[in-house]
Protein backbone atom coordinates (compact mmCIF):
# COMPACT_ATOMS: atom_id res chain seq x y z
CA UNK A 1 0.00 0.00 0.00
CA UNK A 2 2.91 2.26 0.56
CA UNK A 3 3.51 5.14 -2.64
CA UNK A 4 7.01 3.72 -3.33
CA UNK A 5 5.39 0.06 -4.70
CA UNK A 6 3.25 1.74 -6.72
CA UNK A 7 5.47 3.83 -8.99
CA UNK A 8 4.40 6.06 -11.74
CA UNK A 9 2.13 4.70 -14.46
CA UNK A 10 3.91 3.50 -17.54
CA UNK A 11 3.31 6.39 -20.19
CA UNK A 12 1.14 5.86 -23.40
CA UNK A 13 0.52 2.47 -24.74
CA UNK A 14 0.83 0.38 -21.40
CA UNK A 15 -1.28 -2.81 -22.74
CA UNK A 16 -3.45 -2.23 -19.86
CA UNK A 17 -7.53 -1.56 -20.20
CA UNK A 18 -9.45 1.10 -19.59
CA UNK A 19 -11.27 -0.59 -16.51
CA UNK A 20 -7.98 -1.75 -15.64
CA UNK A 21 -6.00 1.70 -15.57
CA UNK A 22 -9.51 3.39 -13.70
CA UNK A 23 -9.13 0.59 -10.84
CA UNK A 24 -5.59 1.25 -10.47
CA UNK A 25 -5.96 5.04 -10.12
CA UNK A 26 -8.06 4.30 -7.62
CA UNK A 27 -5.98 2.63 -5.94
CA UNK A 28 -3.30 4.91 -6.34
CA UNK A 29 -5.42 7.78 -4.81
CA UNK A 30 -6.00 5.91 -1.61
CA UNK A 31 -2.30 5.29 -1.36
CA UNK A 32 -2.03 8.87 -2.10
CA UNK A 33 -4.46 9.39 0.54
CA UNK A 34 -2.95 7.11 3.67
CA UNK A 35 0.50 9.22 2.15
CA UNK A 36 -0.96 12.74 2.66
CA UNK A 37 -2.98 12.25 5.45
CA UNK A 38 0.16 11.37 7.29
CA UNK A 39 1.90 13.94 6.62
CA UNK A 40 -0.75 16.70 6.98
CA UNK A 41 -3.18 15.44 9.57
CA UNK A 42 -6.90 15.12 7.68
CA UNK A 43 -8.36 18.19 8.81
CA UNK A 44 -5.26 20.27 6.91
CA UNK A 45 -4.57 17.86 3.84
CA UNK A 46 -5.98 18.95 0.19
CA UNK A 47 -6.95 17.13 -2.86
CA UNK A 48 -3.80 18.45 -4.49
CA UNK A 49 -1.97 16.98 -1.75
CA UNK A 50 -3.41 13.84 -1.99
CA UNK A 51 -3.19 13.96 -6.12
CA UNK A 52 0.57 14.67 -5.83
CA UNK A 53 1.15 12.08 -3.53
CA UNK A 54 -0.77 9.95 -5.59
CA UNK A 55 0.65 11.26 -9.32
CA UNK A 56 -2.66 11.60 -11.11
CA UNK A 57 -4.06 14.71 -12.00
CA UNK A 58 -7.34 16.79 -10.28
CA UNK A 59 -9.95 15.80 -13.26
CA UNK A 60 -8.86 11.87 -12.57
CA UNK A 61 -9.81 12.47 -8.40
CA UNK A 62 -13.04 13.68 -9.69
CA UNK A 63 -13.91 10.74 -11.60
CA UNK A 64 -13.19 8.67 -8.61
CA UNK A 65 -14.27 10.29 -5.60
CA UNK A 66 -16.59 12.66 -5.37
CA UNK A 67 -14.56 14.82 -2.29
CA UNK A 68 -11.85 13.77 0.29
CA UNK A 69 -14.29 12.77 2.75
CA UNK A 70 -15.29 9.91 0.01
CA UNK A 71 -12.03 9.08 -0.16
CA UNK A 72 -10.87 8.97 3.09
CA UNK A 73 -13.65 6.52 3.51
CA UNK A 74 -12.44 4.04 0.98
CA UNK A 75 -8.94 4.25 2.56
CA UNK A 76 -10.75 3.65 6.17
CA UNK A 77 -12.71 0.74 4.66
CA UNK A 78 -9.58 -0.90 2.39
CA UNK A 79 -7.26 -0.66 5.49
CA UNK A 80 -10.58 -2.34 7.95
CA UNK A 81 -11.12 -4.97 5.05
CA UNK A 82 -7.35 -5.79 5.06
CA UNK A 83 -7.33 -5.97 8.40
CA UNK A 84 -10.43 -8.04 9.09
CA UNK A 85 -9.47 -10.76 6.40
CA UNK A 86 -6.13 -11.30 8.35
CA UNK A 87 -7.70 -11.88 12.07
CA UNK A 88 -10.27 -13.99 9.96
CA UNK A 89 -7.83 -16.06 8.56
CA UNK A 90 -5.75 -16.09 11.90
CA UNK A 91 -8.93 -17.18 14.00
CA UNK A 92 -9.70 -19.87 12.00
CA UNK A 93 -6.39 -21.41 12.32
CA UNK A 94 -7.27 -21.16 16.19
CA UNK A 95 -8.97 -24.20 18.58
CA UNK A 96 -11.09 -22.28 20.50
CA UNK A 97 -12.71 -19.10 21.40
CA UNK A 98 -10.11 -17.83 23.90
CA UNK A 99 -7.04 -18.67 21.20
CA UNK A 100 -9.52 -17.03 18.78
CA UNK A 101 -9.29 -13.75 20.92
CA UNK A 102 -5.85 -14.13 21.33
CA UNK A 103 -4.86 -14.39 17.20
CA UNK A 104 -6.95 -11.99 16.58
CA UNK A 105 -5.49 -9.23 18.96
CA UNK A 106 -1.88 -10.26 18.14
CA UNK A 107 -2.39 -10.08 13.98
CA UNK A 108 -4.51 -6.60 14.30
CA UNK A 109 -1.71 -5.22 16.77
CA UNK A 110 1.08 -6.93 14.12
CA UNK A 111 -0.35 -5.20 11.30
CA UNK A 112 -0.85 -1.95 13.11
CA UNK A 113 2.64 -1.82 14.20
CA UNK A 114 4.01 -2.89 11.30
CA UNK A 115 2.29 0.26 9.29
CA UNK A 116 2.18 3.09 11.86
CA UNK A 117 0.69 5.53 8.61
CA UNK A 118 -2.35 3.31 8.10
CA UNK A 119 -2.66 2.94 11.77
CA UNK A 120 -3.07 6.48 12.54
CA UNK A 121 -5.24 6.75 9.20
CA UNK A 122 -7.72 4.21 11.13
CA UNK A 123 -7.46 5.05 14.48
CA UNK A 124 -6.44 8.63 15.07
CA UNK A 125 -8.05 10.68 11.74
CA UNK A 126 -10.75 8.26 11.89
CA UNK A 127 -11.93 9.70 14.56
CA UNK A 128 -11.40 13.15 14.46
CA UNK A 129 -12.60 13.29 10.34
CA UNK A 130 -16.22 14.61 11.05
CA UNK A 131 -19.19 13.06 11.31
CA UNK A 132 -19.81 11.00 8.48
CA UNK A 133 -16.35 9.38 9.09
CA UNK A 134 -16.66 9.10 13.08
CA UNK A 135 -19.86 7.29 12.13
CA UNK A 136 -17.79 4.81 9.91
CA UNK A 137 -15.58 4.46 12.80
CA UNK A 138 -17.79 3.54 15.12
CA UNK A 139 -19.83 1.05 12.97
CA UNK A 140 -16.14 -0.55 12.48
CA UNK A 141 -15.44 -0.52 16.40
CA UNK A 142 -18.73 -2.30 17.09
CA UNK A 143 -18.05 -5.01 14.60
CA UNK A 144 -15.77 -6.30 17.01
CA UNK A 145 -18.72 -7.38 19.60
CA UNK A 146 -20.35 -9.68 18.78
CA UNK A 147 -17.54 -12.19 18.33
CA UNK A 148 -16.20 -10.69 21.80
CA UNK A 149 -19.53 -11.47 23.32
CA UNK A 150 -19.00 -15.37 22.28
CA UNK A 151 -17.13 -15.13 25.42
CA UNK A 152 -20.30 -15.42 27.37
CA UNK A 153 -20.25 -19.27 26.85
CA UNK A 154 -16.92 -19.77 28.31
CA UNK A 155 -18.43 -17.77 31.78
CA UNK A 156 -18.51 -20.37 34.69
CA UNK A 157 -20.32 -18.05 36.47
CA UNK A 158 -23.97 -18.14 36.60
CA UNK A 159 -24.78 -14.30 36.68
CA UNK A 160 -24.76 -12.53 33.33
CA UNK A 161 -21.85 -9.99 32.90
CA UNK A 162 -23.36 -6.15 32.40
CA UNK A 163 -24.77 -5.40 28.90
CA UNK A 164 -21.77 -3.19 27.91
CA UNK A 165 -18.98 -5.04 29.62
CA UNK A 166 -18.06 -5.72 25.40
CA UNK A 167 -18.73 -1.95 24.50
CA UNK A 168 -16.35 -1.22 26.99
CA UNK A 169 -13.37 -3.71 27.12
CA UNK A 170 -13.07 -3.04 23.24
CA UNK A 171 -13.51 0.92 23.80
CA UNK A 172 -10.65 0.66 26.32
CA UNK A 173 -8.36 -1.46 23.82
CA UNK A 174 -9.48 1.01 21.09
CA UNK A 175 -8.35 4.20 22.94
CA UNK A 176 -5.17 3.13 24.54
CA UNK A 177 -4.15 1.83 20.98
CA UNK A 178 -5.15 5.21 19.81
CA UNK A 179 -3.82 7.25 22.10
CA UNK A 180 -0.41 5.50 21.38
CA UNK A 181 -0.58 5.84 17.80
CA UNK A 182 -1.32 9.58 18.03
CA UNK A 183 1.55 9.98 20.70
CA UNK A 184 4.03 7.93 18.06
CA UNK A 185 4.48 4.93 19.25
CA UNK A 186 2.77 3.22 16.84
CA UNK A 187 5.95 0.80 16.33
CA UNK A 188 5.47 -0.74 19.47
CA UNK A 189 2.21 -1.53 20.14
CA UNK A 190 3.05 -5.50 19.36
CA UNK A 191 3.85 -4.87 22.98
CA UNK A 192 0.49 -4.35 24.10
CA UNK A 193 -0.38 -7.83 23.20
CA UNK A 194 -0.32 -9.60 26.76
CA UNK A 195 -1.89 -6.81 28.75
CA UNK A 196 -4.42 -6.80 25.19
CA UNK A 197 -5.11 -10.36 26.11
CA UNK A 198 -5.23 -10.70 30.00
CA UNK A 199 -7.81 -7.28 29.69
CA UNK A 200 -10.16 -9.54 26.97
CA UNK A 201 -9.84 -12.51 28.50
CA UNK A 202 -10.33 -12.24 32.25
CA UNK A 203 -13.88 -11.11 32.03
CA UNK A 204 -15.15 -14.15 30.38
CA UNK A 205 -12.59 -16.72 32.04
CA UNK A 206 -11.59 -15.53 35.22
CA UNK A 207 -8.12 -13.41 36.45
CA UNK A 208 -5.88 -17.11 37.02
CA UNK A 209 -7.14 -18.69 33.76
CA UNK A 210 -6.64 -15.27 31.72
CA UNK A 211 -2.95 -14.74 32.81
CA UNK A 212 -2.13 -18.81 32.68
CA UNK A 213 -3.40 -17.99 28.94
CA UNK A 214 -1.55 -15.02 28.07
CA UNK A 215 2.19 -16.49 30.00
CA UNK A 216 1.17 -19.51 27.80
CA UNK A 217 4.10 -19.99 24.53
CA UNK A 218 2.38 -19.31 20.95
CA UNK B 1 -19.49 36.53 21.45
CA UNK B 2 -23.24 36.19 20.61
CA UNK B 3 -23.46 34.08 23.08
CA UNK B 4 -21.08 35.28 26.09
CA UNK B 5 -22.58 38.88 25.27
CA UNK B 6 -19.18 40.62 25.01
CA UNK B 7 -17.97 42.40 22.20
CA UNK B 8 -14.73 42.13 20.22
CA UNK B 9 -12.63 44.62 22.22
CA UNK B 10 -13.69 41.88 25.33
CA UNK B 11 -12.45 39.21 23.40
CA UNK B 12 -9.37 40.54 22.22
CA UNK B 13 -8.33 41.78 25.96
CA UNK B 14 -8.93 38.33 27.31
CA UNK B 15 -7.57 36.04 24.44
CA UNK B 16 -5.36 36.25 21.38
CA UNK B 17 -7.76 33.84 19.27
CA UNK B 18 -9.96 31.00 19.11
CA UNK B 19 -7.58 28.64 20.03
CA UNK B 20 -6.27 30.60 23.04
CA UNK B 21 -9.91 31.01 24.65
CA UNK B 22 -11.37 27.14 23.42
CA UNK B 23 -7.75 25.94 25.42
CA UNK B 24 -9.15 28.41 28.26
CA UNK B 25 -12.26 26.25 28.39
CA UNK B 26 -10.85 23.17 28.55
CA UNK B 27 -8.16 24.02 31.23
CA UNK B 28 -11.62 25.60 33.18
CA UNK B 29 -13.84 22.37 32.62
CA UNK B 30 -11.19 19.86 33.04
CA UNK B 31 -10.01 21.53 36.47
CA UNK B 32 -13.47 22.10 37.60
CA UNK B 33 -14.17 17.89 37.05
CA UNK B 34 -11.55 16.80 38.52
CA UNK B 35 -11.89 18.69 41.66
CA UNK B 36 -15.38 17.01 42.10
CA UNK B 37 -14.06 13.55 41.12
CA UNK B 38 -11.48 14.26 44.27
CA UNK B 39 -13.97 15.52 46.24
CA UNK B 40 -16.30 12.38 46.14
CA UNK B 41 -13.82 10.61 46.32
CA UNK B 42 -12.15 11.93 49.53
CA UNK B 43 -15.06 11.46 50.80
CA UNK B 44 -15.60 7.85 51.10
CA UNK B 45 -12.83 6.01 53.47
CA UNK B 46 -12.80 2.36 51.56
CA UNK B 47 -11.39 2.09 48.35
CA UNK B 48 -14.15 0.52 45.97
CA UNK B 49 -16.59 3.52 47.67
CA UNK B 50 -14.12 6.14 46.58
CA UNK B 51 -13.84 4.78 42.86
CA UNK B 52 -17.55 4.42 42.71
CA UNK B 53 -18.69 8.01 44.37
CA UNK B 54 -15.72 9.68 41.92
CA UNK B 55 -17.37 8.18 38.56
CA UNK B 56 -20.60 9.26 40.40
CA UNK B 57 -19.79 12.92 40.23
CA UNK B 58 -17.91 12.48 36.91
CA UNK B 59 -20.94 10.90 35.63
CA UNK B 60 -22.83 13.88 36.79
CA UNK B 61 -20.75 16.81 35.93
CA UNK B 62 -20.90 15.32 32.19
CA UNK B 63 -24.69 14.74 32.47
CA UNK B 64 -25.14 18.28 33.75
CA UNK B 65 -22.74 19.90 31.06
CA UNK B 66 -23.16 17.97 27.84
CA UNK B 67 -21.75 20.49 25.51
CA UNK B 68 -18.80 21.45 27.28
CA UNK B 69 -17.88 17.91 27.76
CA UNK B 70 -18.72 17.22 24.23
CA UNK B 71 -15.78 20.07 23.32
CA UNK B 72 -13.56 18.97 26.10
CA UNK B 73 -13.43 15.41 25.63
CA UNK B 74 -14.66 14.50 21.76
CA UNK B 75 -13.49 17.91 20.01
CA UNK B 76 -10.13 18.11 21.55
CA UNK B 77 -8.54 14.97 20.20
CA UNK B 78 -8.86 17.08 17.14
CA UNK B 79 -8.28 20.77 18.06
CA UNK B 80 -4.72 20.35 17.78
CA UNK B 81 -1.52 19.10 19.51
CA UNK B 82 -2.14 21.57 22.31
CA UNK B 83 -5.14 20.41 23.04
CA UNK B 84 -4.75 17.05 22.65
CA UNK B 85 -1.44 17.54 25.47
CA UNK B 86 -4.09 19.00 27.85
CA UNK B 87 -6.68 16.20 27.44
CA UNK B 88 -3.46 13.13 28.06
CA UNK B 89 -3.16 15.63 31.16
CA UNK B 90 -6.41 15.56 32.60
CA UNK B 91 -6.90 11.90 31.81
CA UNK B 92 -3.96 11.28 33.62
CA UNK B 93 -4.98 12.69 36.76
CA UNK B 94 -7.11 9.86 37.26
CA UNK B 95 -4.63 7.17 37.35
CA UNK B 96 -3.09 8.37 41.18
CA UNK B 97 -6.94 7.40 41.96
CA UNK B 98 -7.00 3.74 41.09
CA UNK B 99 -3.59 2.93 41.55
CA UNK B 100 -4.39 2.14 45.35
CA UNK B 101 -6.36 -0.38 44.06
CA UNK B 102 -3.96 -2.98 43.31
CA UNK B 103 -3.13 -3.14 46.93
CA UNK B 104 -6.49 -4.83 47.15
CA UNK B 105 -5.41 -7.62 44.71
CA UNK B 106 -3.78 -10.52 46.39
CA UNK B 107 -2.69 -11.47 42.57
CA UNK B 108 -1.15 -7.77 41.84
CA UNK B 109 1.76 -8.57 40.16
CA UNK B 110 0.23 -10.10 37.35
CA UNK B 111 -1.57 -6.78 36.66
CA UNK B 112 -1.26 -5.68 33.26
CA UNK B 113 1.09 -2.16 33.60
CA UNK B 114 -1.65 -0.45 31.36
CA UNK B 115 -4.68 -1.25 33.41
CA UNK B 116 -5.09 2.33 34.72
CA UNK B 117 -4.66 3.48 30.53
CA UNK B 118 -6.68 1.23 29.53
CA UNK B 119 -9.84 1.53 32.46
CA UNK B 120 -9.81 5.45 31.84
CA UNK B 121 -10.21 4.81 27.95
CA UNK B 122 -13.11 2.17 28.55
CA UNK B 123 -15.01 4.91 30.71
CA UNK B 124 -14.28 7.57 28.26
CA UNK B 125 -15.17 5.34 25.26
CA UNK B 126 -18.35 4.92 26.67
CA UNK B 127 -18.97 8.62 27.63
CA UNK B 128 -17.78 9.94 24.18
CA UNK B 129 -20.14 7.17 22.47
CA UNK B 130 -22.96 8.69 24.64
CA UNK B 131 -22.04 12.43 24.08
CA UNK B 132 -22.06 12.12 20.33
CA UNK B 133 -25.19 10.65 20.22
CA UNK B 134 -26.91 13.20 22.20
CA UNK B 135 -27.49 10.72 24.97
CA UNK B 136 -25.51 12.45 28.11
CA UNK B 137 -28.62 11.77 30.46
CA UNK B 138 -28.38 8.01 29.63
CA UNK B 139 -24.79 7.98 31.26
CA UNK B 140 -26.84 7.87 34.98
CA UNK B 141 -28.02 4.33 33.87
CA UNK B 142 -24.75 3.32 33.08
CA UNK B 143 -22.85 3.78 36.24
CA UNK B 144 -23.30 0.36 37.85
CA UNK B 145 -22.06 -1.20 35.12
CA UNK B 146 -19.54 1.15 34.26
CA UNK B 147 -18.47 0.56 38.22
CA UNK B 148 -18.13 -2.77 37.59
CA UNK B 149 -16.18 -2.57 35.13
CA UNK B 150 -13.84 -0.04 36.37
CA UNK B 151 -13.49 -2.29 39.66
CA UNK B 152 -13.69 -5.44 38.57
CA UNK B 153 -9.63 -5.98 37.54
CA UNK B 154 -8.53 -4.87 41.27
CA UNK B 155 -11.43 -6.56 43.50
CA UNK B 156 -12.62 -9.08 41.67
CA UNK B 157 -16.24 -9.55 40.13
CA UNK B 158 -18.15 -9.95 43.06
CA UNK B 159 -16.82 -7.22 45.18
CA UNK B 160 -17.37 -5.11 41.42
CA UNK B 161 -20.49 -6.50 41.19
CA UNK B 162 -21.72 -5.75 45.01
CA UNK B 163 -20.54 -1.91 44.39
CA UNK B 164 -22.25 -1.48 40.96
CA UNK B 165 -25.60 -3.04 42.95
CA UNK B 166 -25.07 -0.45 45.44
CA UNK B 167 -24.86 1.98 43.31
CA UNK B 168 -28.09 0.93 41.61
CA UNK B 169 -30.13 1.19 44.24
CA UNK B 170 -28.92 4.83 45.70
Amino acid sequence: MAEEELGPLPAGRHGFSREQVAHNQRERLIAGLATAVAEHGYNAVTITHITKAARVSRRVFYENFESKEACFLAAFDVVVDHIGALVGEAVQAAPDWPHQAIAAARQALAFLASEPELARLCLVDAQSAGPVVAARFLAAVGELEAPLRRGRDERRDERPLPPTTEESTIGALVSLAARKVSAGEAESLGDLLPDFTQFILAPYLGPDEAERLVQQPV
Amino acid sequence: MRRAKVGYATFYKNFEDKEQCYLALLDTAYEASARRVQQAYDREQAWPDKVAAGLGALFEQIAAHPNVSRACLVDALTAGPEAVARHEAALARFTPLLKPGRELNPRRAGLPGTLEDTLIGGVLWVVNQRLIAGEATALKGLLPETIEFVLRPYVGEQVAAREAELAASS
